[in-house]
């Protein structure tokens, strides 16, 4: 079983089944942990929370990371995440449906990897995932923090 | 004689020897060139020979009844000559002044013995009397001439003397001991030639005198005494004896030291003046009666070159005859000095200002030989003359004016005094009024004459009179006025306003302050007046402070606003997209997963589901961008339009390569605005000309410039699909289109975008159009 995890971080389910689709039809087969806010996002990241114990030399190789989302909004997970030694270098790809200025500075301010608005057409969605997948998944080196057995 | 010897011995030969003798003295007696007379004691003449008859101019017929005492000019003589004779029985040359009958005075020589009877008794005198008036006159006039020409030797200032062939001096005047500078022993006892400096010279002399008997100016030179060397002139002439022998030389010494030493200072002089006349720039011509020049200096040589012979007037006038106004003669006849001021031409062409002194030149006796001109070149001085002439007059201009100017100062001054609404009055150092105007007097309710005897303390209350003394003494006297007071007068009728005034002083010639003036003005009005503004300011301010609050709530409230809004417009676009995502998506799943059980009217209707969402997508975002447009702050800055429309272009280009589009771009067009939003104009005029050109095989887009009026007027224009002008008033509404997505896409925002970021810049933005001809969009910024 392939263990390089892709932390989803999604709180609208409709969005989670449709990226998930996506995945598959763009055949990455990676394990996709959802986290459905930003505070279930750092539980799992650091395992506190529900994610109490979790074996932390797991990290995942991606995280995909909405902005709105309750609880924690995206822009402090992401801050949360560069901050944290054990974190900081996890490449971070926002997926969000807002294309504002001051969320795209904001984000890779913080230490974004890359920012991608979802489109409306789902086939465009697959398209964006795919590529998404195939460039971080697939091409890029991972930080060396980051086991990949 | 006539004579009778009574005597007679031998008779007849004593006769004819008497006869004989008779004779004999007879004749003598008769020739006898002197006077001869015989007289009585008495004088009574006895016998006078002819020569006596014609000495005293008498005739035989006087003879007897003359007494010769009668011929005496003196008659005691005859007496004085008779009693010597009687004494001594003769006198001899016995020298008297005697007379002649018409009266005129004879010196006479008179010799004369007693006549005797032969008895020895005396019958009287018989005497001899010689005419000497003539000898005598004779006499006197040699002893004169010696002693003039004794004086002439004696007086004479020239040296004179004798000397012998061998050097020893005869005779000397003083003169010459003077020369010599020796005393008259001393002299005698001296050899000339010890005296020449040189003795050949006294060889010299020598062989030319005896040679020639004579020297004139011969020239030597002596030595005085005491060492001193003169120079002299020996004029001599041989000194002979009766024989003939050469005795010596007598002669004239010319000393000529003097005339030698004014010779030579003559020469100096002569070479200074030359010299001088050599140095002076000025002109100098000198000519005669005749007007010849006969001596002109170097600078008329330099100038006319040598011209001496010449007439004055053919050289320096270059006229045939002599000038009009000459005064050489003039000159010659008054001998005065004539000063005269002419303008003259050069011969170089140079015209100068002349001053001319023409004055007579003397010979040795004074006659007028010549006429000096002396010409002095006075050009600079005539200009300086002018100018300063100039500035004379112009300062006379000035002081009139300036007088006009004061006089009309004064009158304006007065005018103000006298019409003045503000009290002005002047006042001694102790404050005693001297006079003041209408307004013044009107002011405190007093005449003008009464106030001339009130103090200005008595037009203040009592209160301010302490603070009106500080003033004086702290601000009036240390710098000669007060600042403005605000203080207060009583009027006659003890009423008292406020009134502001000021006091200045008038110093006199000592710096000493002389007299005070005082201006002051009745504020009443104004002090109610302040009281009211007062009162309005203040209301004023409360309202502006409560206007000045409301605007903080307002502003506070239309950033709440503008936060809300903000946040408003983050929720559409993610909340509003997030829904269209699922149910496009879905619709997809449906699609790929059913495709079976769903039959093609079913597919058709999740295709045009999916198609809605994604228009809907685009429609939430182009109202994104427009309210971005709306929110965003302007940076205004230079922007090339005519660059910017080359990219958006070009992007245009490269997003539809088969399309052949003419682009007519007007170059280097700036203008002044914020860059990201005009990019935002061009993308919308630009995208929307090269949209509708789509159908148009020689599609046309142009950007340009135009003028309307004052205004610069951008304009983008196309030959595309164009527009009809009925609905031009509907283009720039928000989500207005004019022509269906299947025909053109889009939501009908762009122009709206368009429509807002003009106005934002301040400018206008109007289309004109025609369906199938094209458009053109015009702004202003």
């Amino acid at each position: 079983m392939d263990k390089e995890i892709i932390l989803l971080v999604e709180d609208n389910q409709d969005d989670v089944l449709l990226t998930k689709r996506a995945f598959k039809k763009s055949n990455i087969l990676n394990e996709l942990v959802v986290a459905n806010d930003g505070v279930e996002a750092l539980d799992y990241l650091f395992g506190t929370g529900t994610y109490d114990g979790r074996d932390l030399s797991i990290m995942p190789i991606l995280i995909l990371l909405d902005l709105r989302l309750p609880k924690l909004d995206g822009i402090d997970v992401l801050r949360r995440i560069r901050t944290d030694e054990r974190t900081k270098l996890i490449p971070v790809v926002v997926l969000t449906t807002s294309k504002e200025q001051k969320d795209l500075i904001e984000s890779y301010s913080l230490g974004a990897n890359s920012y991608i608005r979802k489109p409306v057409d789902f086939d465009q969605f697959v398209q964006a995932v795919r590529q998404l997948g195939l460039y971080w998944v697939l091409l890029n080196e991972p930080p060396p923090v980051i086991r990949r057995d | 004689m006539t004579g009778k010897n009574p005597d007679i011995t031998d008779f007849k030969q004593l006769e004819n020897m008497l006869i004989e003798n008779e004779k004999r003295y007879r004749s003598l007696f008769e020739e006898s060139r002197d006077a001869v007379f015989f007289t009585t004691r008495e004088g009574k003449v006895v016998d006078a020979n002819k020569a006596a008859i014609d000495l005293f101019g008498i005739t035989e017929e006087d003879l007897p009844n003359l007494n010769a005492i009668e011929l005496y000019e003196n008659p005691a003589d005859r007496l004085k000559f008779q009693q010597e004779i009687e004494e001594t029985g003769a006198v001899r040359d016995y020298e008297v002044r005697m007379r002649r009958k018409d009266g005129t005075g004879i010196d006479c020589l008179q010799t004369t013995t007693i006549w005797r009877a032969n008895d020895g008794s005396i019958l009287g005198y018989q005497g001899i009397i010689r005419d000497i008036t003539a000898h005598k006159k004779a006499d006197k006039a040699l002893q004169e001439s010696e002693k003039r020409y004794r004086n002439l030797y004696e007086e004479s200032k020239d040296p004179i003397y004798s000397i012998t062939r061998d050097g020893k001096f005869i005779d000397v005047n003083q003169a010459l001991l003077d020369f010599a500078g020796v005393s008259r022993d001393e002299i005698m006892k001296t050899n000339v030639l010890e005296f020449y400096v040189n003795p050949d010279d006294r060889v010299r002399f020598q062989q030319e005198i005896e040679r020639n008997g004579a020297v004139r100016d011969f020239e030597v030179q002596f030595r005085e005494k005491d060492g001193t060397v003169h120079d002299a002139l020996l004029t001599s002439t041989l000194w002979r004896a009766n024989d003939g022998s050469i005795m010596g030389y007598q002669g004239i010494i010319h000393d000529v030291t003097e005339q030698k030493k004014l010779e030579n200072a003559l020469k100096e002089s002569e070479e200074k003046l030359r010299a001088i006349l050599a140095g002076i720039k000025d002109l100098i011509t000198i000519q005669n009666k005749d007007l010849d020049i006969i001596w002109i200096n170097q600078s008329i040589r330099d100038l006319w070159g040598d011209v001496i012979g010449k007439k004055c007037y053919e050289v320096y006038k270059g006229l045939s005859k002599p000038c009009s106004d000459c005064y050489i003669e003039e000159i010659f006849n008054e001998g005065k000095t004539v000063v005269i001021e002419r303008s003259d031409v050069l011969p170089d062409g140079k015209k100068i200002d002349l001053l001319i002194t023409s004055s007579p030149i003397r010979d040795s006796v004074g006659n007028i030989v010549a006429i000096v001109e002396l010409e002095k070149d006075i050009t600079a001085r005539r200009n300086l003359e002018k100018q300063l002439k100039d500035y004379g007059e112009n300062l006379e201009t000035l002081v009139d004016e300036r007088t006009l100017e004061l006089r009309d100062s004064e009158e304006r001054y007065r005018g103000l005094y006298d019409s003045s609404i503000d009290g002005i009055a002047s006042a001694t150092m102790d404050g005693n009024i001297i006079e003041c105007n209408q307004a013044f007097a009107d002011m405190f309710g007093y005449s003008k004459n009464e106030i001339k005897i009130m103090n200005y303390l008595d037009f203040i209350p009592g209160k301010w009179r302490d603070i009106v003394a500080r003033i004086i003494s702290e601000q009036i006297l240390p710098r000669g006025f007060s600042d403005v007071l605000e203080i207060e007068g009583i009027k006659q009728e003890g009423i008292i306003f406020p009134a502001s005034a000021r006091i200045w002083v008038i110093k006199d010639e000592d710096g000493r302050p002389a007299r005070m003036w005082i201006l002051v003005r009745d504020i009443t009005e104004r002090k109610k007046l302040e009281g009211k503004l007062k009162s309005y300011t203040e209301k004023l301010k409360r309202l502006d402070e409560e206007r000045a609050e409301e605007l903080r709530r307002k502003t506070v409230e239309l950033e709440v606003l503008n936060k809300e809004l903000e946040a408003f417009s983050y929720a559409v676009s993610h909340d509003l997209r997030a829904p269209l995502r699922s149910i496009n998506g879905f619709s997809k799943a449906l699609l790929d997963d059913y495709i079976d059980v769903l039959d093609a009217e079913g597919r058709d209707y999740l295709q045009r589901v999916r198609k809605a969402t994604k228009r809907m997508a685009e429609i939430i975002d182009e109202l994104l961008a427009l309210s971005r447009v709306t929110r965003t702050e302007m940076h205004r800055e230079k922007v090339d339009l005519s660059n910017m429309v080359h990219e958006v272009l070009t992007e245009l280009q490269e997003s539809q390569p088969e399309r052949q589009v003419e682009f007519i771009v007007a170059p280097g067009l700036v203008a002044d605005g914020d860059a990201r939003l005009l990019s935002l104009v061009f993308d919308n005029l630009l995208g929307n000309a090269w949209k509708f050109t789509g159908n148009k095989s020689n599609a046309q887009i142009e950007f340009g410039v135009t003028w309307k009026g004052i205004d610069r007027v951008f304009f983008v224009r196309d030959n595309g699909a164009g527009f009809n002008m009925e609905y031009v008033n509907k283009l720039f509404g928000a989500f207005q289109r004019l022509h269906s997505p299947e025909e053109f896409p889009g939501v009908g925002v762009g122009l709206a975008t368009v429509k807002r970021i003009i106005n934002r810049h301040g400018g206008r933005v109007w289309a004109e159009g025609e369906v199938d001809k094209g458009a053109t969009f015009y702004f202003t910024l």
